[in-house]
């Protein structure tokens, strides 16, 4: 980006140290994407409760402003004024460890998304790997939470969680594989750039696409799929002895990983930033919320599958569907 | 190879089918009262608490019969009374409504000759005081005097038929 370059060059030519002026463009791009989440992760958990509401023709909150848009800063301020509660017998450190553990990479992923065509942080040719590599670190912290909470719910969430995750990982990664073999490219930015020269994957790839929205889910501890955290079972899952910021951060954490699967969705599907007349911004924006939507609207209508139906379906359901579509997909790759 | 093809068009189906009726609900009227703002229409023969009427010259109907006094089950009406000179009616001194007792059957009100008591629509009666919760004469003339609710037919008397 000639921003940052232009910025880094300015601190260079005024003096700075170069250890020093290499430092500050990351850091300046690593803050306006901390910004991106947490504006849009207060405004989901609203919309989320909105949606939820509506569709049990409710209203949601609205008591504090228009319809109860910054109810979502009053419990962020209510999380920061509670207590700090580590309860004891928790192994102490692995307990506080596991919510940053969960976010740093929720966050990092945020690096190779392309907001447009020049905006993103870095774009790696290897983002997809990238991308599916760090989405799988969730899986230790959630046994990180589990297992230090002492606490027999937390184990129990931690463990379907990770047993669902590490399942759902792999046809998430050969649906993804696909897309990559008709781009042929790793590099997001590429995959847009070869669906803006000629369609959206989505007409090709509608099974990679299913499949893909299938294990996301799974992926996000969303309903259908929230094992880890089926409240009529275990309490909360894994985070049920958090309290106060850290549960906080664990939530902002299933936020910002929606935010991820809608990006992905949207840029490996339907031609992230590409769009006519619309800046490549605003179509981004407008393709992320859709999915988001999509998502709540999948999370408030679905009721929870069974722990032995989910593996069914990851592993007999998901698995040969997404082969089978990679194996056409190279057919196809071929014969073009 | 059918089967598994067949199980998953009829996972399809079904999630769709569902989607269908939540999207229909997300755009339909929510049906939530925003309560203190907002409050229900109470149906008709709602009984709240008793509460003396007046007349329209703003006088209490109640000629101290002590009807509704002998009808209530749980004695929670006390009515004292006394005659002064050259007067026919009888004065009504202090006529006391134990709300903590009273089990809103509206007996009282079936009972009076005079039309003088209805059950009211008033249904917020929460205080942290139990003393409060005794309604002396003023207090129920008062609450009978903001009733917003036709109650000519209020209470248990009414025949069913809407009366606004």
């Amino acid at each position: 980006m000639d921003f940052f370059s232009a910025m880094h060059s300015g601190l260079v030519s005024a003096g700075w140290p170069l250890w020093l002026a290499n430092l500050v463009p990351p850091l300046v791009k690593a803050l306006i994407l901390l910004l991106f989440i947490l504006l849009n992760c207060t405004f989901l958990i609203w919309m989320e409760r909105k949606v939820a509401g509506h569709m049990q023709r409710r209203m949601g909150p609205m008591r504090l402003g228009p319809h109860g848009i910054i109810q979502t800063i009053a419990d962020v301020v209510k999380l920061i004024a509670k207590e700090d509660v580590i309860p004891a017998g928790v192994d102490r450190w692995v307990f506080v460890l596991a919510p940053i553990v969960a976010f740093a990479p929720a966050f990092a992923v945020f690096m190779v998304i392309p907001f447009g065509p020049n905006l993103i942080a870095q774009d790696l040719n290897i983002a997809l790997i990238f991308i599916a590599a760090l989405t799988s670190f969730v899986v230790i912290s959630f046994l990180m939470a589990g297992w230090s909470s002492n606490n027999k719910w937390s184990l129990l969430g931690a463990m379907r969680a990770s047993a669902q995750l590490i399942s759902y990982e792999v046809p998430l990664v050969i649906s993804v594989a696909s897309v990559a073999l008709l781009a042929g490219s790793l590099s997001l930015q590429d995959i847009v750039r070869a669906q803006s020269q000629s369609f959206w994957y989505i007409l090709v790839q509608p099974i990679g696409f299913l499949v893909f929205l299938t294990a996301s889910l799974a992926e996000l501890n969303r309903s259908p799929f929230d094992m880890s955290e089926a409240e009529q079972e275990l309490v909360a899952g894994y985070n049920t002895e958090y309290s106060g910021m850290r549960w906080a951060i664990f939530y902002l954490t299933e936020y910002a990983n929606l935010i991820t699967f809608a990006a992905m969705a949207s840029t490996l599907f339907f031609g992230g930033w590409s769009g006519p007349g619309l800046p490549p911004f605003v179509w981004f924006m407008i393709k992320v919320y859709f999915f988001i939507f999509l998502v709540m609207w999948i999370r408030w209508t679905l009721p929870r599958v069974r722990i032995d139906q989910l593996m069914d379906i990851g592993w007999k359901g998901l698995l040969p569907l997404s082969l089978v579509n990679l194996a056409f997909t190279g057919i196809y790759v071929l014969l073009r | 190879m059918g089967r598994f093809l067949a199980e998953i068009y009829k996972a399809l189906k079904s999630a769709a089918l569902g989607l269908k009726v939540t999207v229909k609900n997300l755009f339909s009227p929510a049906i939530t009262l925003q309560y203190p703002d907002e409050r229900l229409d109470l149906p008709v023969g709602f009984r709240g608490i008793p509460v003396l009427l007046s007349d329209a010259e703003g006088n209490l109907k109640c000629t101290s019969c002590e009807l509704c006094a002998r009808a209530c089950p749980v004695q929670c009406i006390e009515i004292q009374s006394h005659r002064e000179e050259g007067r026919k009616l009888k004065v009504l001194d202090v006529y006391n409504l134990d709300a903590t007792w009273c089990m809103y059957c509206g007996l009282c009100v079936e009972a009076c000759p005079f039309d003088a008591l209805a059950m009211s629509d008033q249904f917020e009666l929460a205080d942290y005081d139990l003393t409060n919760l005794v309604f002396d004469r003023d207090r129920l003339a008062e609450i009978g005097r903001r009733q917003v609710t036709e109650t000519i037919n209020f209470g248990i008397k009414t025949g069913g038929a809407a009366t606004r």
